[in-house]
């Protein structure tokens, strides 16, 4: 099986698994069941919201459903290995799990009733949900954890790659890189901000504000030279950020989930910082201090090789020197 | 993509920036469409006179392969950029084989032209 189709595979499994469950609950105590079904509880566990079983079905069909797609959809559009994304695999082994116990606790729980009303669902039945719901979710974490990159992650390669530079050569890597999720979420921002105007109850400045830095860096350009690392909009040279070449310890590169750098935009981590556009190929630096940084960008492998050269050459001429 | 240039080769420094572009344009790792880096901050990072920089783009713009605008900078031009950058290239590599060759222009394109005749 290709890994692909074997992690879409492992990431619906467990709502294919749990829809499989609730329907077969279903079918089993169909003769037994009120209609409409309690489907909601107040404080005291008395029944106080009804569905009626056609309704419960579509809604527990298409919530199993489309949470699993969703999550499979987030996890397959990169292709890195599903140990880099944890937790997202394991939120939704826990989302599987939380919901199918629900759903088939509370067919359980109306089983028999004559009518719908009189239904119960005590409230430690909660606290049950939410046992299965982190059972499930470690079991998540852990099949996870068995899907290993054909190659090592980031930090695997024993030898950093290199580009051979002749002596003297100069050479710049440069690429611009997109992020059609930080574009869309500010210019929404902006119209979110801007349309009351239009429409009567005054401008949300703060939303302005908030889609403009958003989507100002949507777009930006990752140059790798002698002077270091430097990321700056496409647009202009500034507001710029560089790391130099003497605080780079060596460059990886690799493929990496948006979700696992910690979101989109700039990102501060306790391993470090990111300047995630997108999810995929992405640079990896470890620098002087300890720390990382990230960024994502297409042929990183170059950029990658190219810094590494770099800080060699620069390490080479400064013993020279000293 | 990459630029190199290597101030010590007797190539001039225009052309093996014009080359970097050529070569990136050529093996698809530069799209048509997409812009180059500005001239000036080019010439910063290779630590190159700017006008050098913009010496090689012009020569991209006269092989067709860029346009350059005021304001908009240095675009690589669409349709069919992918295919006259290997063709350049082959035209390169001609070249660079007649001279070795120790053979006059004006017989590399009798050559040249003996071939189109030819079909």
């Amino acid at each position: 099986m290709s890994p692909v189709r074997r992690r879409a595979l492992v990431v619906t499994l467990p709502f294919a698994l749990a829809w499989a469950v609730v329907l077969a609950v279903f079918t089993g105590l169909r003769d037994r069941l009120p209609d409409p079904l309690a489907t909601h509880f107040g404080p005291g566990g008395e029944a106080d919201g009804f569905t009626g079983p056609g309704a419960f079905l579509s809604v527990v069909s298409a919530v199993l459903i489309g949470s699993g797609l969703l999550i499979a959809l987030g996890v397959l559009r990169t292709r890195a290995a599903l140990r880099a994304q944890r937790p997202v695999v394991a939120i939704g082994y826990g989302t599987a799990g939380l919901l199918g116990y629900a759903f088939a606790s509370l067919l359980f729980a109306n089983a028999d009733a004559v009518r719908a009303s009189r239904v119960s669902e005590p409230v430690w039945q909660l606290g049950v949900v939410f046992v299965v719901a982190c059972a499930t979710g470690a079991l998540g974490w852990l099949i996870a954890g068995r899907d290993t990159a054909p190659e090592d992650g980031p930090e695997g390669s024993a030898a950093p790659a290199r580009l051979p530079l002749a002596d003297g050569e100069v050479a710049t890597w440069t690429r611009t890189v997109g992020s059609p999720v930080l574009l869309f979420g500010g210019v929404g921002a902006v119209l979110l901000g801007a349309v009351p105007a239009a429409v009567g109850p005054g401008v949300q400045a703060w939303l302005i504000v908030i889609g403009l830095i958003s989507a100002a860096p949507a777009r930006c350009r990752v140059t790798v030279d002698r002077r270091g690392l430097t990321v700056a909009p496409w647009f202009a040279p500034w507001p710029r950020m560089r790391i130099p070449l003497a605080r780079i310890e060596r460059a990886t590169s690799g493929a990496a989930s948006a979700l696992s750098l910690g979101g989109w935009g700039y990102r501060i981590s306790g391993r470090g910082s990111a300047l995630v556009f997108r999810s995929g190929d992405a640079l990896f630096l470890r620098l002087a201090t300890g720390r990382e940084f990230a960024v994502t960008v297409d042929d990183a492998a170059t950029a990658a090789a190219l810094l590494n050269t770099l800080i060699e050459r620069e390490r080479g001429t400064s013993e020279q020197r000293g | 993509m990459l630029f190199r240039v290597d101030p010590s080769s007797v190539v001039p420094l225009a052309d093996q920036i014009a080359a970097s572009v050529r070569g990136a344009i050529a093996d698809g790792t530069v799209h048509p469409g997409e812009r180059l880096p500005a001239a000036r901050a080019l010439a910063a990072s290779l630590g190159v006179n700017v006008h050098t920089v913009l010496r090689g783009y012009q020569r991209l713009r006269e092989e067709g392969l860029i346009e350059l605008r005021r304001g908009r900078g240095a675009v690589v031009t669409g349709g069919q950029s992918t295919g006259r950058a290997r063709l350049l290239q082959g035209v390169q590599g001609l070249v660079e084989e007649a001279r070795a060759l120790g053979l006059t222009d004006e017989e590399v394109l009798a050559l040249v032209r003996a071939r189109l005749a030819g079909g």
